[in-house]
């Protein structure tokens, strides 16, 4: 019961330390994805079904300031939340190196998803977006990510639907 | 039908799965005009409400330190103002002597920015200033390095800028000190470019782009950005296009000024003065 409160908590967290201070916590161009980090954990804790979900919301909140590619954090997140829950007992594992390995390969998973059809009718480059955006953003994410879930100090139970 | 319902019961995680993926990829090809009520709904229903608090507890933590900066600039700018008085009422006498006539008066509303995304190539600002205010669809929103868009949306209290980066956003434009009419708008990739450059052009790498004043939006002179790179269009290779530095970082932009039309602008705006030809030979300048 406690864990599901403290769990609810740092999900309460994450989404709100995001929605107000996303533009603060930027650091130039590398941005934090904390949304991200709150797909991931909803998809390890509640399998494929939580993850799509969570991703399909956070997605489309995002999404509400890009008129242009309405949809496509959406289409990312859910892709992202769905392909943990699924694969998440071959690898799943309390420790926080395992987490922050997660967290970091997620975000770079969405970023591939995410530019590869933003830059697709354009000729800017992708690869230089995901070096040079990507890379130190999904640090940036991942190390965040983490350090918010060691102060809860509790422990993901995976669930199944 | 049994059948049928265990199969979608065993198979639930990727039928939502699918479904979810399904209605994303339904909203990202959805018209603009619905993709962008839809956005409009969300932005308003989820975010706005609370970044404008945080945005009122940022503004009153740095209300203190801004205080005494304005008290500053306040004492610089009135021993500005009484010498631009004297020089105004020279400058009227010359004119009457001369017979020309005065320009209308261009008015600007200060506004904060509320909210600039929270995700990943956001191309809309919500503003804090509204229809009350004097903020109405189309004024241009600018910052003293350029152009920053233009309004699309106002409700009474707040309203949504399109930024340059936007697709749909296009503005008439034209290097600085040249004649040669073009268009700036968007790339996919929310880059800037000036479409529409014929091949002889006298356009080059360095050239300040001005809006033209053309399009009856944007006022003539208005810094949009600075040509990096020329290359030829590859639908029409007839033409040229200029790849642009944009004037305004969107990144660095938390305070704007919309340009108000005389007429709309009420008492209630935050900051209102009144600014003339002079601040268009300034960014000229700029």
């Amino acid at each position: 019961m406690r864990t599901n409160l403290k769990f609810t908590l740092f999900l309460l967290t994450l989404f709100f330390i995001h929605l107000l201070f996303y533009q603060y916590l930027a650091l130039g161009e590398v941005s934090l994805d904390l949304f991200l980090v709150l797909v991931v954990y909803c998809a390890l804790r509640w399998g494929p079904v939580g993850g799509s979900i969570s991703g399909f919301i956070c997605g489309l909140i995002q999404d509400s300031f890009s008129y242009t590619y309405f949809g496509l954090h959406a289409v990312a997140k859910i892709v992202i939340g769905f392909a943990i829950g699924k694969v998440r007992h071959s690898f799943f594992s309390n420790k926080y190196i395992v987490q922050a390995t997660i967290i970091l390969t997620s975000k770079i998973f969405h970023d591939i998803i995410f530019y590869s059809i933003y830059f697709s009718r354009g000729e800017e480059s992708f690869w230089r977006q995901i070096i040079f955006h990507t890379a130190p953003s999904a640090f940036y994410t991942c190390i965040l990510g983490v350090a918010l879930f060691i102060m809860f100090r509790f422990k993901v139970a995976i669930k199944s639907w | 039908m049994s059948k049928f319902f265990l199969f979608l019961w065993e198979h639930r995680q990727s039928l939502i799965f699918l479904l979810l993926l399904l209605i994303s990829l339904a909203v990202l090809s959805l018209p603009g005009r619905q993709r962008f009520h839809l956005a409009r709904r969300i932005n308003r229903a989820v975010i706005t409400p609370f970044q404008m608090v945080v945005s009122q507890v940022d503004y009153f933590l740095h209300l203190k330190k801004e205080n005494e900066i304005l008290r500053k600039n306040n004492f610089i700018l009135f021993m500005e103002v009484s010498r631009l008085e004297e020089a105004k009422k020279q400058n009227q006498r010359f004119e009457r002597l001369l017979e020309f006539t005065s320009q209308t008066p261009i008015h600007f509303i200060a506004c904060k920015v509320i909210s600039g995304g929270i995700g990943e190539k956001a191309d809309i600002f919500i503003i804090d200033k509204g229809t009350v205010h004097g903020v109405v669809p189309n004024l241009p929103v600018l910052v003293p390095e350029g152009l920053v868009g233009k309004i699309i949306e106002t409700d009474a209290k707040r309203s949504m800028v399109q930024l340059y980066t936007h697709q749909d956003f296009r503005v008439s434009a034209k290097p600085s000190q040249k004649e040669e009419r073009a268009i700036v708008g968007s790339g996919p990739g929310g880059e800037l470019y000036l479409f529409n450059i014929p091949l002889r052009t006298q356009v080059k790498p360095g050239d300040l782009i001005v809006s033209s004043g053309m399009g009856g939006i944007f006022p003539k002179g208005i810094p949009v950005g600075t040509v990096a790179e020329l290359e030829k269009e590859e639908e029409m290779e007839i033409t040229l296009r200029a790849i642009l530095t944009p004037a305004v970082d969107l990144d660095q932009v938390s305070e704007v000024f919309v340009l108000a039309d005389t007429a709309f602008v009420s008492p209630k705006a935050g900051l209102l003065f009144e600014a003339s030809d002079s601040l268009v030979n300034l960014w000229n300048e700029h």
